[in-house]
């Protein structure tokens, strides 16, 4: 079964990807995620507009996230790939992993990308940015602000964690539970999860 | 998280079968829950079937999905995190030897 909630979502998160963003157009974003969907299914990319960089970045947060490296990333922007624009690109991916993890586990078909809005990305960046991390963010990184050099990344990512696991105003209760689920069993499957991704956060 | 909020609600909770399945994590459905969170994270369709089915046995068909849910969400923060290189925060550190991991050879690229 699937949870109405989650579904509500997804949805919105794939109307979100579907739309110009900060430094993608929505045609861009679609094919980011395709080429993440693909990753994630270990499937060719089917051909697309995207700069060679854009798919080696996307590729590699989809499939081999703990390998990548602050030198890495160097590289990528002196090839050509913005580092805001890298950013935007783990937003997107993110999401599809989180989004297509959920689909395969409930035994729903996979998502239908929507189709890509017309319209040019903002490229605005916001002030106070911290260079602490790989990318700058605003305020000191941790999770909850990985992704603040692009805001709009940032806000999907904050409403889609929401819904799958909790606000991180809600993360203070530790007595929590949805669905039946309660907290000590949320964070039993999120450590699992994250030990087997090789990722200690 | 896991430690505190098993403490904070006088539940058992032992953190090293996040790493060793020889121990018993003393949570509700804990075997079914791992193995089905091993099977999402290896995308292993013949897997994510028969642990899921086990674990809807244990906990439910909704508690079974809300737990895909969180797997989808951490599948995603662990992505976020590694890609852009957020610091491991000091504390988790002391975690290491409780939960069995070895410093170094965990964390792919990262490590500590």
């Amino acid at each position: 079964m699937s949870l109405p909630d989650v579904e509500a979502a997804i949805q919105q998160t794939l109307l979100q990807v579907a739309h110009p963003g900060t430094w993608w157009t929505g045609e861009e974003r679609v094919a980011i995620a395709e080429v993440a969907r693909a990753a994630l299914s270990g499937k060719e990319s089917l051909p697309n507009s995207l700069p060679d960089t854009a798919v080696e970045a996307a590729q590699a947060v989809a499939e081999a996230p703990d390998y990548i490296t602050r030198g890495w990333i160097d590289d990528l922007v002196r090839r050509g790939l913005p580092r805001a624009a890298y950013v935007e690109i783990i937003g997107i991916v993110s999401r599809m992993s989180a989004i297509d993890t959920y689909a395969h586990g409930t035994g729903v078909d996979p998502f239908d990308l929507h189709h890509p809005h017309d319209g040019e990305p903002t490229r605005h960046a916001p002030d106070g940015l911290v260079e602490t991390a790989w990318v700058p963010t605003v305020g000191q990184p941790g999770a909850p602000n990985a992704l603040t050099l692009v805001p709009g990344e940032h806000r999907a990512q904050e409403e889609l964690h929401t819904v799958l696991y909790l606000g991180y105003g809600e993360m203070a209760d530790l007595d929590a539970v949805k669905d039946g689920l309660h907290r000590t069993e949320m964070e039993l499957v999120a450590a699992r999860t994250s030990y087997r991704n090789n990722c200690f956060y | 998280m896991l430690r505190r909020s098993a403490e904070t609600t006088n539940r058992e909770a032992h953190l090293r079968a996040i790493t060793d399945d020889s121990v018993t994590s003393g949570i509700r459905g804990g075997r079914q829950l791992l193995a089905f969170a091993d099977a999402l994270v290896a995308r292993d369709p013949a897997a994510v079937t028969t642990t899921g089915a086990a674990l809807a046995g244990e906990v439910g068909d909704a508690t079974a999905a809300r737990a895909a849910a969180v797997c989808g969400n951490f599948q995603m923060m662990n992505r976020i995190l590694d890609a852009t290189g957020v610091p491991v925060p000091p504390g988790r550190r002391d975690l290491v030897a409780e939960i069995g991991i070895d410093p170094d050879t965990f964390g792919g690229a990262h490590g500590f």
